[in-house]
């Protein structure tokens, strides 16, 4: 095992790598292990790895039992060595509840995500690199959506398409799409002029050539950067329109819809509201720990 | 038009507006490069050479007047097959190249854009032809020297076959020995490939060993032409590059004397 | 000459640096001595030329290790030195221009407020003399309107002005020994010569000792006494400037042709053969 794993790391650090796929896999590499040594940010990489297995592998984990299933006998019953943390008040099993709402977190996470870094790059780099009145425009669209407070557009959109997870996810990728944008044009001009992308110019590079291959690659750390750090806030919106009923409905497991239900009984019942607002804390720390130590690494930059 | 003209730029002149007011970086530039020639701009900071270049490579908007390349006008906004006769080699070797991508990618890149067929045999005889082996193929910038980057560099000018290579102060940011390796390249390549050359430097005897020809600039506007033998025979005529000249060979300041201790 | 204690004395001078991949050492063995004259570095990069000033300051990285059988300074030894110390040193006693005056001015004072902070901090004048006496600086190293230009930013006046006013403040120090790294390389050809002439202008009537680094072998050799050529961290020749021509070692000759010169045509310039051996 040791020996594949060397064999590995030698092929990854070779001075001369002999492929584009060595070259870049050889630059992450390096990164991730720079990376890695920063304790917290490990730290950080540790738990959201924990929280991913116990998504993928939730009903795997949970012995086969079900999110839903009720036993009003066990109706919040302490944490136990049968109930590992406790029933809630339809005795439903919380840690089984618990893994199965990491999955609705990181559905969460991943939409979010795969929304908003897209469209911020592409409205940013275009806005930067045309400039003109196609700046102005962009920007003053940029400036409308900053305007919405994040929780309240989400309250406005659900209210208006109904609620569910689907909604709330737009909802909130709708208002978090902005500063993405923003970092992705002031990235831009700073190497609009660049004497790289002159000379793309001079060979005779078409603008979209040089928005996709050259200058939204740059873009890209600084908006993984900002991804990680806005996590913490992605989550807790969510859960707070979970909490509010406006995300995920009852029955489903997510965290802050279990934080809600578990208000009423919050002083003696303490595990079944505590047990998943420790699950939104520690993830959200957990991001943060990451963008941390991903900034620490990737800016500045090696070049 | 004369067909042996490779570049005639005439009445080139380039206004910078700003919100005080404007600034004229080039006052109407005259000028002829035959094919194979080798041209070169000299001045000091602010002179406007390096903006006669960028004009040259299509890279200023602002530019009013004529730049013909093979007889044909050229406009800001060019075709792809306008831009490939002219190629530009940039001063900085660390700002010229894209810090994420590789050497391949980087010369691949052109061949692309312009359809060329057999990249992978293209790309491997550019990079011997600068003088790097294939084991430089899949580094990235930053794992390369100055003169290394400023090889390839050169190589990816001279990929897509231009006909003029623009050359801005491409040795100022080298090591002396580099530079020397970096002119026979230079030389060497122009010899075998016919090229013309338009090189800009604040350097006159990198001028006087690559070029015939040269322009002396001040203040956006040409003073003096000459030929390289005239500058090494100090044969001169006007005033500001008989300065130069002085400045260059230090006889004007400094002198060596002993320290009242 | 003689008779004079020496400014800077060094011998066997070795700087490593603690580097990601090991310790590298960026000078190796070192031995020379400055007196009130101008002695010149030249080397490419790499050489350790720079980072023989550094240590001559103790400007370098916390972890780097500086040993030397003897490191002085006008008889007082450098070798870890505290950091208040190196303060009583640097500035007053050895002076420092480089590259970039833009890198080495506050951008956000004006550069009259700059200069005239020396006179305040470091010798106690009021605020109205430390104007006067910054006014006087700016004229002596040659910047007419000097209350005009007093009044500006760096990113508002040249290199050639920057360099003057670093210049400038650092005199106001009266210092033993100036060291010039690069201090003319980012200028024009007839600027450069005129900031030279300042320098040594003033090293003269001052009676300092000068130490220029610089890559530029010619200038170097028209300027200074002596030359030191330094290669990957080690001096490999020694001589008199005006004996520069003649030089022995097979490095300085090869730097000497590797450039293009006005006077004579060459076809194929020389080049300087990478050799990991190094001959002592």
């Amino acid at each position: 095992m040791t020996t594949a794993w060397q064999n590995w790391s030698k092929w990854l650090s070779d001075p001369v790598p002999q492929s584009r796929r060595q070259a870049y896999l050889g630059s992450w590499f390096r990164t991730a292990r720079l990376l890695l040594s920063n304790r917290l940010a490990a730290l950080g990489l540790t738990l959201i790895a924990v929280m991913i297995i116990a998504a993928l592998f939730a009903p795997i984990l949970v012995f086969g039992q079900s999110p839903y299933q009720q036993d009003l006998a066990q109706r919040l019953a302490r944490p136990s060595a049968v109930h590992w943390l406790g029933t809630d008040q339809l005795g439903r099993d919380v840690y089984v509840r618990l893994l199965y709402g990491a999955r609705i977190t990181l559905v969460i996470v991943v939409l979010v995500s795969i929304v908003v870094v897209p469209i911020g790059l592409a409205i940013g780099t275009t806005a930067a690199y045309f400039g003109g009145w196609m700046d102005a425009v962009l920007t003053r669209v940029i400036d409308v959506f900053l305007a919405f407070p994040r929780l309240i557009l989400a309250l406005t959109f659900v209210a208006a398409l109904g609620p569910g997870i689907g909604n709330a996810v737009l909802a909130i990728a709708l208002t978090s799409w902005p500063p993405y944008a923003r970092i992705a044009r002031v990235e831009t001009q700073a190497i609009r002029h660049s004497e790289f992308i002159q000379s793309a110019v001079v060979q005779g590079a078409s603008p979209s050539r040089i928005l996709f291959g050259s200058i939204a690659p740059l873009c890209f750390t600084s908006l993984v950067v900002r991804l990680t750090l806005d996590m913490a806030g992605i989550i807790v919106t969510a859960a707070g329109l979970g909490f509010l009923g406006l995300g995920a409905q009852p029955p489903t497991p997510e965290w802050g819809a279990m934080v809600a239900e578990g208000r009423g009984f919050i002083l003696d019942q303490w595990w079944v509201a505590t047990i998943p607002g420790a699950a939104i804390l520690g993830v959200s720390l957990a991001f943060n720990l990451l963008g941390d130590g991903l900034r620490d690494v990737l800016d500045p930059r090696s070049a | 038009m004369d067909p042996r003209r490779a570049l005639a730029i005439d009445n080139l002149r380039v206004r910078y507006t700003t919100a005080d007011g404007y600034w004229d970086a080039l006052r109407g530039i005259d000028l002829a490069i035959d094919r194979g020639e080798s041209f070169g701009l000299v001045g000091e900071s602010g002179s406007g050479k390096s903006t006669v270049l960028k004009a040259v490579a299509g890279l200023v908007p602002e530019a009013r007047g004529t730049i013909q390349i093979d007889s044909r006008k050229m406009g800001t906004r060019r075709t792809k097959g306008e831009r490939r006769k002219v190629q530009i080699v940039f001063q900085d070797p660390y700002g010229s190249l894209h810090p994420r991508h590789t050497v391949e990618r980087i010369l691949r890149e052109p061949i692309k854009i312009h359809g060329f067929d057999e990249p992978s045999a293209r790309i491997r005889d550019a990079l011997l032809a600068v003088g790097l082996d294939a084991s430089y193929l899949f580094r990235f910038p930053h794992q390369l020297s100055g003169g290394q980057r400023q090889r390839v560099a050169i190589a990816r000018a001279l990929i897509i076959e231009p006909q003029i290579v623009l050359l801005d102060e491409p040795t100022s940011a080298l090591d002396v020995s580099i530079q020397a390796e970096i002119l026979n390249l230079l030389m060497q390549l122009r010899r075998e490939r016919g090229l013309t050359y338009l090189l800009v430097s604040h350097d006159l005897a990198v001028v006087a060993h690559l070029c015939d020809r040269l322009a002396v600039m001040r203040h956006g506007a040409i003073v003096e032409y000459l030929t390289s033998d005239a500058l090494r025979s100090g044969n001169v005529e006007h005033p500001y590059t008989r300065q130069l000249l002085a400045a260059y060979s230090g006889s004007s300041v400094t002198r060596r004397r002993e320290i009242e201790a | 000459m003689t008779g004079h204690r020496p400014l800077i004395d060094a011998q066997a001078l070795t700087v490593t640096f603690a580097t990601a991949s090991g310790p590298v050492s960026a000078v190796r063995s070192v031995s020379f001595a400055l007196g009130r004259e101008r002695l010149g570095i030249v080397g490419e990069s790499g050489s350790g030329k720079s980072t023989v000033c550094r240590a001559l300051l103790g400007l370098l990285p916390p972890k780097t290790r500086v040993s030397a059988d003897v490191l002085t300074f006008d008889g007082q030894n450098l070798l870890g030195l505290s950091r208040n110390s190196w303060r009583t040193i640097r500035g007053a006693r050895i002076g420092l221009i480089m590259q970039d005056p833009k890198y080495s001015l506050n951008p956000i004072m004006s550069v009259g407020a700059q200069v005239a902070e020396v006179y305040r901090f470091h010798k106690g004048y009021g605020r109205a003399a430390a104007w006067t006496m910054t006014i006087d600086a700016l004229a002596a190293v040659g910047i007419h309107e000097p209350e005009r230009v007093a009044k500006l930013h760096p990113h508002q006046v040249s290199g050639g002005i920057g360099q003057r006013v670093m210049i400038a403040s650092m005199l106001a120090l009266d210092p033993d020994l100036l060291i010039a790294d690069e201090a003319t390389s980012a200028l024009d050809a007839t600027i450069a010569a005129q900031v030279l002439a300042l320098i040594d202008d003033l090293v003269v009537r001052r009676g300092m000792g000068l130490l220029l680094v610089s890559h530029d072998l010619g200038l170097v050799g028209r300027f200074c006494d002596r030359v030191l050529v330094m290669r990957d961290g080690q001096i490999v020749e020694m001589l008199e400037a005006r004996s520069l021509e003649h030089a022995r070692h097979s490095y300085t000759k090869a730097l000497l042709a590797a450039r293009p010169r006005l006077d004579r045509r060459v076809d194929i310039l020389p080049t300087v053969r990478r050799d990991a051996a190094l001959p002592q």
